[in-house]
């Protein structure tokens, strides 16, 4: 079974996740603070972490820049109540391989987990509308240095927005008549292109947002 | 009382009691040419100011009366017409030495004006206690450039003309010793003026946050706790609890984003609206996700209806599993795909009461220039699609 | 200062240099005799008048 260690302030979340993931997949460990979460992760070197956003200290993004330092192989998939586009966009540039919030179920977060363990990433219908919202507005007049990186294909668009309208990966496979691992593909090249494509123009994107919005 | 235009002063447009102000708009003139006569005649022989009291005191006033002392304060343009008048007051005094009508030692009398301007100043700063009134300290640019540009120009002349007759070297006995106080009092003054100032920034950050502070308590004691009293009672209803916690949730969350308030005039928000009320009315949770926004139009509002529509339906046949629903907007083209994981159905072969509903939501659609499809398959779930062109 | 109006700061300013020039030349032409002591209250008087002139409006 997958490892996986919850990083999380709330002492009381940490022990539901650990209830709802009970048999589906192995918590082998839990922290509190961004340096027990370190230490643990070093030390118990699970496949995932789980990694709540907010916390004291400097949160989620405190923890991965720590543990890339000494561990850059590690997985992150972060979990967090918050959906501002913001905190979201930020912690996937910093290196979580997907993002789910804290209302989903316990299935569907072992089936995430066991997704990102394989490699691939996980987008929350809500992270794939907010990666359609940041792209969209990247592409346009703006000078761009490397096109590819800068704007999805036709067909990354289009999982993404399967994947926003609620579909599984199964289920737009079936609707794309293509395999799931495609779809896997898919989504793994966007989040790549998330994390390497022009910090100025996503950052506008985001400034944009807390400004308009 | 005939209908003529009494005699009235004018509190809300005077600096003092508005009497300037009140004979100007009854003569029909602008009020500062009054102001200038009447500070002409101060300075002649101060016969202007019993003349104002009087008048003061006499004619009636007109409008909201403000104490005269805050009136005058909040008037950012006071610093200049006392420096004005100031200026008025010394050319007054040097033409009386002139004329050898001396009264008070010369020793006595020039750091005294010089202390009274260094208080002067340093009261007007300290006055700005009050937040108002700090912000109104800040004079309009463009009055202190034509005042500067004005004097210059003055000043520039009168050199000139000092130069022309060789009466620059008195002038330099008078103007040092002046400038040597006003730069010693600065120096000695500066500490406190500016301890002063960064006091009256901290004390104003000090009141914003205790503000913040009470919006916020405000605003969870209206709404958060509430329904935390309502959850406790309704223990033992999971749905209904699930569905308290939602609404409550979605609504702090808009509160803490400061983001678009639900139901505003666009049509993201429109849809939000439509969402959280059907989700309210049948328990079902719905997921909204929109990329894109636009204006919230004719053709737009009956989008917004057909999608109320189609949640109402999932929500009634496909519960209890969330309802996704997905919307993109750009260029005034909207799409917008409801989507449930409830039984399915076989398109072909439609119940006769559900066909009336779809073709409630198409017929909306298509009254617009729209479209609506639905797409479904038997123990997949239902979708559907609605799309709006410009 | 409201769009249209004319700028009452700088004519009152143009209209005291105006008047100090007319007392120099009335001084050249030796029709009056300015002596330094009227000078400075002039002067005074004449930035009294401009800086009021800009705080009243």
């Amino acid at each position: 079974m997958t490892s996986v260690v919850i990083v999380d302030d709330h002492s009381l979340f940490r022990a539901g996740v650990r209830a709802e993931l009970d048999g589906l997949v192995e918590v082998i460990g839990d922290a509190a603070t961004v340096e027990e979460a370190v230490e643990c992760i070093v030390r118990l070197e699970p496949d995932v972490v789980l990694l709540d956003v907010h916390m004291p200290g400097g949160g989620g993004l405190e923890v991965l820049r720590q543990v890339a330092e000494k561990r850059p192989a590690q997985r992150f998939l972060a979990l967090s109540v918050s959906d501002a586009p913001e905190d979201v966009i930020a912690i996937i540039r910093a290196g979580a391989r997907g993002y789910v919030t804290k209302t989903i179920s316990g299935q569907e977060l072992a089936d995430a987990v066991n997704r990102i363990a394989d490699g691939d990433a996980v987008f929350s219908p809500r992270l794939a509308g907010f990666v359609l919202d940041a792209f969209a507005s990247v592409a346009g007049p703006v000078e761009v240095a490397d096109p590819e990186l800068e704007q999805l294909t036709a067909r990354e668009r289009e999982v993404l927005r399967h994947i926003a309208r609620g579909y599984l990966y199964k289920e737009i496979a079936a609707r794309l008549n293509i395999s799931t691992k495609t779809v896997e593909a898919h989504v793994s090249a966007v989040l790549r292109k998330l994390q390497l494509s022009s910090r100025h123009e996503l950052s506008r994107w985001a400034v944009q947002r807390r400004l308009v919005d | 009382m005939s209908e003529a235009v009494e005699l009235r002063r004018d509190p809300s447009h005077g600096y003092l009691g508005g009497v300037c102000a009140g004979f100007a708009s009854r003569a029909g003139i602008d009020p500062i040419l009054i102001r200038i006569g009447f500070i002409v005649a101060v300075a002649i022989g101060g016969v202007g100011i019993p003349l104002y009291a009087l008048g003061w005191v006499l004619i009636p006033a007109e409008g909201p009366e403000k104490p005269a002392v805050q009136r005058l304060l909040t008037r950012s343009d006071t610093w200049l017409v006392a420096a004005g008048m100031g200026c008025l007051v010394a050319a007054g005094l040097l033409l009386l030495r002139a004329w050898d009508v001396w009264f008070v030692s010369d020793q006595i009398l020039w750091p005294f004006v010089i202390a009274a301007t260094g208080g002067a100043l340093i009261w007007r700063q300290s006055q700005s206690a009050p937040e108002r009134v700090a912000e109104r300290a800040k004079l309009p640019r463009h009055t202190v450039n034509r005042a500067a540009a004005g004097a210059a120009l003055v000043v520039g002349g009168a050199l000139i003309f000092l130069y022309v007759n060789d009466a620059l070297a008195p002038a330099r006995d008078v103007v040092l010793p002046v400038l040597v106080m006003l730069v010693a009092l600065t120096i000695i003054l500066a500490p406190w003026w500016i301890r002063m100032v960064r006091g009256l920034a901290d004390e104003r950050a000090a009141r914003i946050r205790s503000q913040e502070r009470a919006e916020v308590a405000a605003h969870l004691h209206d709404s958060v706790l509430q329904t935390l009293a309502l959850v406790q009672k309704r223990a033992d209803d999971p749905r209904e609890v699930a569905a308290l916690a939602r609404r409550q949730e979605r609504e702090l969350r808009a509160w803490l984003n400061n983001t678009r308030p639900l139901g505003e005039a666009t049509l993201a928000g429109a849809l939000e609206a439509a969402a959280a009320e059907v989700e309210a009315d049948h328990h079902v949770p719905i997921d909204v996700v929109t990329v894109g926004d636009g204006p919230l139009d004719e053709p737009g509002a009956a989008l917004v209806a057909a999608a109320r529509e189609a949640l109402v339906n999932a929500s009634k046949f496909a519960g209890p599993e969330p309802i996704s629903l997905y919307a993109e907007m750009a260029d005034g083209r909207a799409e917008v795909f409801v989507r449930d994981r409830g039984p399915g159905f076989d398109v072909s072969a439609v119940p006769q009461d559900r066909r009336g509903v779809r073709d409630s939501i198409v017929g909306r659609m298509e009254r617009h220039g729209g479209r609506a499809t639905v797409h479904s398959t038997p123990g997949q779930g239902t979708e559907v699609e609605l799309v709006m062109e410009p | 200062m409201r769009r249209g109006r004319v700028d009452r700061t700088l004519v009152v300013a143009g209209l005291a240099t105006i008047a100090l020039g007319t007392l120099l030349l009335l001084d050249r032409l030796g029709s009056l005799d300015l002596r330094f002591e009227y000078a400075v209250p002039a002067v005074l008087a004449a930035i009294g008048i401009v800086l009021i002139t800009a705080g009243l409006s």
